[in-house]
């Protein structure tokens, strides 16, 4: 059972910690690197990434974190274990907003500007990118912060259930 | 463990981990997507990303985790009696061969001449395909060597 707890516990802290990474890949590289290109670009290359973003590795990554992490919350369940469990349901519920946040903000808007079809046949590429970036670009700062905030809760917990795997206490 | 080989750790799984993340996402989408738009209009985003890139928020993350890990070689080796040393020596080593000598060796070379390129320019969409599928191919063993030190350090922490 230790070395299984152990495994889902390291596989929750390392899948919430790609799903942060990634988030902040956006938030620091790729959206403003895109924020300095023109509506053309921006809103190809947008397009793009929505479409070829779904399914593959990140998709068992956005979900293996959700549930690598309630599977270690129901495995520091015992009264032995318990030191760990507040970071680890901290973790999950600061991961369930972004998640959260994902599903009900970030993607509504990716459907809107996917429906806004070929850049080359818009009329008006700054409205549309207008009605796209702001909010979009808010929402994502959002569930950036939660899925970071989720990643150090569990990192947290990875040090609290180590001290009583070392019989330190608590 | 003491405090201080725990609090290194401790940041150094939070460093590798967001690393490992953000060369997942142009690993497992943002070059696909790049290489799938017009090529002027790639070349020009990844400028504008590899120019953008060089901030403090990616720079404290990239070089951060190089520094702890740094420490934790030195650190590892002078207390390798205490628990989880091992696997704080190995994530180290791990991350500081593959991500950060790779990146020097392999990645900031093709940058420095994806940025010489004119965008508009004939021959620079064949020389784009080239940096697409090469960056990339090497941007996943980045990905894989940060991910790797993120769990190692994570497990030298449980041990």
């Amino acid at each position: 059972m230790e070395p299984l707890r152990r495994a889902v516990l390291v596989a929750a802290t390392i899948a919430t910690g790609m799903m942060a990474g990634l988030c902040y890949a956006y938030a620091i590289s790729f959206l403003p690197g895109l924020g300095r290109t023109d509506d053309r670009t921006f809103i190809a290359a947008m397009q793009q990434t929505n479409e070829v973003i779904e399914g593959g590795w990140l998709f068992v990554i956005f979900l293996g974190a959700l549930v690598f992490t309630a599977l270690a919350a129901a495995l520091h369940l015992g009264a032995d274990r318990r030191a760990a469990l507040p970071w680890i349901v901290a973790g999950f519920v600061l991961y369930a907003a972004t998640f959260v946040i994902t599903v009900g903000a970030n993607v509504p808007l990716n459907e809107e500007l996917a429906a806004a079809g070929d850049p080359d046949r818009i009329a008006d590429l700054a409205a549309v990118r207008d009605r796209f970036e702001a909010p979009w670009v808010r929402w994502h700062i959002a569930r950036t912060v939660a899925n970071v905030a989720a990643f150090g809760c569990l990192s947290l917990a990875l040090l609290r259930a180590g001290r009583m795997n070392r019989g330190a206490g608590i | 463990m003491d405090a201080l080989i725990v609090t290194l750790t401790l940041l150094a799984v939070l460093g590798a981990g967001l690393v490992a993340g953000v060369f997942f996402a142009f690993s497992t989408f943002v070059m696909r997507a790049l290489a799938q738009i017009p090529a002027p209009q790639g070349i020009a985003a990844m400028q504008a990303i590899n120019v953008t890139v060089l901030n403090p928020w990616f720079l404290g993350a990239f070089v951060g985790t190089a520094v702890l890990c740094a420490a934790g070689v030195v650190v590892s080796l002078v207390r390798w009696s205490e628990p989880g040393s091992v696997y704080l020596l190995a994530g180290s080593v791990v991350y500081l061969v593959g991500c950060i000598v790779q990146t020097r060796v392999f990645h900031i070379p093709r940058n420095n001449a994806l940025a010489a390129l004119d965008p508009s320019d004939a021959d620079s969409a064949q020389r784009w395909t080239w940096f697409v599928s090469t960056w990339t191919a090497w941007n996943h063993v980045r990905t894989a060597a940060s991910a790797a030190a993120a769990v190692l350090f994570a497990v030298s922490l449980l041990d």
